[in-house]
């Protein structure tokens, strides 16, 4: 890891390095995850799944559960007082089938008993009698007519699309035109944690569930719906997440509402904790792409046209397949300037399992099809990948895919020439080239880069609030409706607020999320919480202090302006320089108070009635969508970055190794260095996973892994030490200039190896994962051929 | 997970263990339990007794005795991975211990577990029976010895009976000119099973190849001697054309199936190749042996 820099900038606490606030209580057991919240007199709550990925139900018969000792409560369908469904674009996920099961992660009844084994029992003598119907598991071959249909409408979740210009114009133009099919596979987020659910009937007739929630809004409107009770008695806590990477959201909706059905039958606390297999049976995962590329360039190299069509497994569900599919529709052509481009992303229901968010949110699935393609019209150009790429990237006011003018500093380029100086690109290309003609094992560099829009875009409505609380003492309470689910928020907003009031963070305490005590942020996603959630709690702040300055500077007898916040002190700024922060007996000079303590102040404010606390809301600037065109401002701005992969492969097992990794991403500023870096650290490992190991592979909606033995993820042993190159060109409406990298620093890992690998092999791969068989033979052994057959 | 209607029975000795299980019928023994207990938790077996050896001392210890190692049923991977006894005469028993599952699993794994649980890709009996590894087996009323290649009668099958332990394993220090191997091939580097697994054993005598044994895993329903290949080899200059065939002939010899970790053409291509470089790693470890001797 490189030394923490000595940064030189105008800031106390932004842009320092410090460990996540949660850290001790994380490592010593003190951290309460879902599955740690127990009450007394609980009971513990089991699902029935579905028998079969696509069946009409005859019958569901539960009386031999009802009468087990122990048994407190039998649910299926017909006890549902509200809603028998939610969802944020579609409201049609069924919470206890009725009619007709879509997958085998449906549920079909519930049940609340005294003990696990007890409840366990109960679902086992749970009797469902099913019409089994012919099971659609191609998302292609789903959109055919002749198709089984999932849902009643037919099965078209979702057609999003971009025109800018004119394709045929475009090709017309070209003189190299490459049409190339690439195939991404279908992922789990392997959060370390589990789903839990505590639910609690409340005293107003109401419900709180305390669990492992990402996004604790869009939980209560399906709970609040389901249950037939007012947003307001629906109460959502979250308790420390164990992990979720986009994952906990509508599978603990799910969950939820089941838990809170059971509390408000039975008046008891009910507690459900999905094992590892139930979490990869049921849980949503990342959609798989079948992508249709074809590119035009002149001979210089100069892109032309972009025609693109692809299609995504949405599964039994639509949960966030609109959105997901929306963001790859608008980054598909990759950071590049294209004039003519035509997209469709057509999003299938099947009855495989659901898919929703997950880290890159519809991106590394079209980076991999972007920068695959670059490496391979570089290589039809006799270009090298960085040329080629270089030649085309975006620049400041450049015009993207969705004819939107960038008006910031565009840095694609820089990020490149980050890693490819940093990688010595082209001379370890040349070198592994003399290597590999004569020595083994093979060796390989690839690159990737990428722009992503920031936050929501023109998704959804993008504001959040924070609220701020300054004690008596100088402590501060710090809360916000965008949560921390191990990413570092808490540390992160924390930072802001020290930076804002003066305060060192280790007064600070950052709440848990709770819908009880803060508005409705939106969901915690799209990399948006240090943009969004810092803002907002910087508006906090501001107005904390803008209270709180009449009165200092009536005590420190010096002008509003002069006074400055700084290491948990209040001072007249001309003082400052002269004594700097020292001890107590410092503050009190021969002339009289020239600073003192933000507790003392605190107090002061506190006794003259002066507000101490501050609830901030922050909008983001607007973006506009035309769904006709596809064209518009797609998001308020872009982050940027590239990433090197060099690789060394064993071409006579298949066996890769990821040798070394570059990562270069514009973040606009570093808030917290220690973060930044594990945000690209972590965003690595999930990006080497999806390239080399990861697959939720299923058959016939029937999936052939169940557990984390055989859906193998990458080790510490896999992951390469990464260098980071972080670019700070600060965006005019980020927190002090930043922007995000949660998502970045995961979607362009991928490609970069994929391209590595297949730079050695001489050969291009173009489906992930990279698995022994596909390196070897350069194509995946058919299903029946893996199935005990001798082989090619 | 919980235990519920287990009975658990931790014997102080050896004697105490052998009459429960004398009495006790279809009582499960647990040496470290890191097979057992996720078989209990996955419902693959049914268990009312489970015998636990862990206070046992007599089945501790790696004891050198001075034309053998005799190493305790309760010795863990870890230890086999660090003690110096087998580090010397046996390196490729400590190469497979450090190639298993990860450092916690290393730390509670036993040597008598690994062998009796007889999973076909498990990583400590082929460099094992490439060295000749015997096991000696104890009831209350017999005890009885054979080689660790008898063991082993089909997947998570051997010959042990169920009033039976496995009570050591025995190693004849190798003779002079001896080297030893062990390659596997994971789908990851680690805390994976074994896809396809060689341990090579190259004895030389005047140059030539004196005796030679190919032992496949995790490629048929228990460890196999590669017969053809190991004949393929004997009084031959030892060189890379030489192992290529011997390793063709070990292809042939593997009868692997098609599972989630890898399909029969690949594991068959995979003991092709795993072999070449066992062979070649036993060669100079021979080679090796032979300078220090001189």
């Amino acid at each position: 890891m490189p030394a923490p820099r000595k940064k030189r900038t105008a800031f106390a606490a932004i842009g320092t390095s410090v460990p996540n606030v949660d850290a001790v209580d994380k490592v010593t057991g003190r951290a309460k995850y879902g599955a740690d919240h127990d009450r007394k007199g609980q009971l513990y709550g089991r699902v029935k799944y579905s028998e079969h990925p696509h069946a009409l139900i005859l019958s569901i018969d539960v009386s031999r559960a009802v009468n087990l000792s122990g048994v407190r409560a039998v649910l299926t369908h017909a006890d549902i007082p509200g809603e028998n469904s939610f969802g944020t674009a579609v409201p049609h996920q069924v919470v206890l089938c009725s009619e007709k099961v879509r997958y085998l992660g449906d549920v079909v009844a519930i049940v609340a008993a005294d003990s696990e084994e007890i409840a366990a029992k109960a679902v086992e003598s749970i009797t469902v009698k099913y019409k089994i119907l012919p099971v659609v598991s191609d998302p292609v071959e789903a959109l055919s007519p002749r198709s089984p249909a999932v849902h009643a409408g037919g099965n078209l979740c979702v057609h999003q699309k971009v025109r800018k210009g004119d394709v045929g114009t475009g090709f017309s133009q070209s003189e190299v035109v490459l049409e190339r099919e690439y195939a991404t596979q279908k992922v789990e987020h392997a959060y370390m944690e589990p789903e839990a659910v505590l639910a609690e009937p409340g005293e107003n007739g109401g419900i709180t569930v305390t669990g492992s929630v990402q996004n604790l809004y869009s939980i209560r409107r399906g709970l609040a719906r389901v249950l037939a009770l007012p947003l307001g008695r629906v109460r959502v806590r979250q308790a420390t997440l164990g992990g979720s990477f986009g994952g906990k959201d509508e599978a603990m909706t799910a969950l939820c509402c089941r838990a809170a059905l059971l509390a408000l039958k039975t008046g008891r606390p009910v507690k459900m904790v999905n094992t590892r297999e139930n979490s990869m049976r049921e849980s949503y995962k990342r959609h798989p792409y079948r992508m249709k590329y074809k590119v035009g360039a002149d001979r210089r190299g100069f892109l032309k046209a972009m025609e693109i069509t692809i299609h995504a497994d949405a599964g039994a569900y639509a949960a966030m397949s609109p959105f997901v599919t929306w963001r790859s529709t608008v980054q598909a052509t990759g950071p590049y300037v294209v004039p003519n481009v035509r997209t469709d992303v057509y999003a299938a229901y099947t009855n495989n399992c659901y898919t929703s968010a997950m880290r890159g949110f519809g991106s590394p699935q079209v980076c991999f099809g972007s920068e695959s393609l670059m490496d391979e019209l570089a290589e039809k150009l006799g270009m090298d990948p960085l040329e080629v790429r270089l030649k085309n990237t975006l620049r400041g006011r450049s015009t993207t895919a969705t004819g939107q003018k960038l008006n910031h500093t565009v840095s694609v380029g820089e990020a490149l020439l980050n890693v490819t100086k940093k990688g010595r690109f082209l001379k370890t290309r040349a070198s592994n080239r003399k290597h590999n003609e004569r020595s083994h094992p093979k060796k390989g560099v690839g690159i990737s880069c990428s722009y992503r829009g920031v936050s929501l875009g023109a998704e959804g409505v993008d504001a959040a609030g924070v609220t701020v609380s300054l004690q008596t003492d100088g402590s501060v309470v710090a809360s916000s409706g965008l949560v921390d689910m191990g990413q570092g928020a808490a540390t992160t907003i924390s930072l802001m607020v020290a930076e804002e009031l003066g305060v060192t963070v280790d007064r600070i305490r950052f709440l848990g999320a709770d819908t009880s005590r803060l508005p409705d942020s939106g969901p915690t996603v799209a990399s948006r919480t240090s943009f969004m959630a810092g803002q907002a709690a910087r508006r906090a702040c501001k107005e904390i202090v803008e209270r709180i300055r009449p009165v200092a500077s009536e005590v420190l007898g010096c002008p509003v302006d002069s006074l400055l916040f700084r290491n948990n002190w209040v001072s007249h700024s001309t003082e400052r320089t002269r004594r700097g922060p020292g001890s107590r007996k410092a503050g009190r000079g021969r002339a009289g108070r020239k600073r003192l303590r933000l507790g003392e102040l605190a107090s002061l404010c506190f006794a003259r009635g002066v507000s101490l606390f501050a609830h901030g809301w922050y909008r983001a600037p607007a973006t506009s969508w035309d769904e006709r065109t596809g064209q518009g401002d797609a998001y308020f701005t872009f982050v940027y970055g590239a990433n090197l992969a060099e690789v060394e492969v064993d071409t006579e097992t298949g066996t890769v190794r990821v040798t070394r990794f570059v990562s270069s991403h514009d973040v606009g500023r570093v808030l917290n260095l220690n973060g930044a870096r594990g945000q690209v650290y972590g965003g690595v490992a999930m990006g080497l996973g999806y390239a080399l190991f990861e697959e939720y592979a299923e058959q016939d909606g029937r999936p052939s892994l169940e557990n984390f033995d055989e859906y193998l993820l990458p080790t510490v042993s896999d992951v390469p030490e990464t260098e980071i190159v972080f670019i700070e060109n600060p965006d005019r409406l980020g927190p002090y200039g930043a922007k995000s990298l949660g998502e970045p620093a995961c979607e362009i890992a991928a490609p970069a190896i994929a391209n590595a690998v297949c730079d050695a092999l001489g050969m291009r791969v173009r489906e992930l994962p990279l698995t022994l068989e596909r390196v070897r033979l350069g194509r995946g052994l058919s299903r029946k051929e893996k199935r005990g057959s001798a082989g090619p | 997970m919980k235990l519920v209607d287990v009975r658990f029975h931790a014997p102080r000795g050896l004697e105490e263990a052998l009459a429960l299980l004398e009495g006790l019928k279809d009582a499960r023994v647990m040496a470290g339990g890191t097979d057992l207990l996720v078989d209990i938790k996955q419902g693959l077996r049914e268990v009312r007794d489970i015998v636990s050896l862990h206070r046992i001392a007599e089945l501790k210890g790696i004891e050198d005795e001075g034309d053998r190692l005799r190493i305790g049923a309760l010795v863990t991977v870890r230890e086999l991975a660090s003690n110096a006894a087998v580090a010397k005469h046996i390196p490729a028993l400590a190469d497979a211990a450090r190639s298993m599952a990860s450092e916690q699993i290393r730390s509670i794994a036993t040597i008598g577990g690994n062998i009796s649980s007889a999973v076909p890709s498990a990583d400590l009996p082929p460099p094992l029976i490439a060295a000749d590894a015997g096991v000696e087996l104890e009831s209350s009323r017999s005890a009885r010895r054979m080689s660790l290649l008898e063991f082993f009668t089909g997947p998570r099958e051997t010959v042990c009976l169920a009033t039976e332990l496995l009570r050591s394993v025995v190693i004849p220090l190798p003779p002079p000119n001896t080297g030893i191997s062990y390659f596997r091939f994971t789908l990851r580097e680690a805390s994976a099973l074994a896809v396809a697994s060689v341990a090579c054993r190259i004895t030389l005598k005047s140059g030539v190849v004196d005796r030679a044994t190919v032992v496949l895993g995790a490629v048929a329903p228990t460890p196999i001697l590669a017969n053809k290949a190991s004949r393929s080899l004997l009084g031959k200059n030892p060189s890379a054309e030489l192992f290529r065939e011997a390793a063709s002939h070990a292809k042939e010899e593997a009868k692997p199936i098609s599972d989630i970790r890898g399909c029969v053409w690949h594991r068959k291509e995979l003991v092709h190749v795993l072999t070449q470089r066992a062979l070649a790693e036993a060669l100079e470890r021979a080679l090796g042996k032979a300078e220090v001797a001189e």
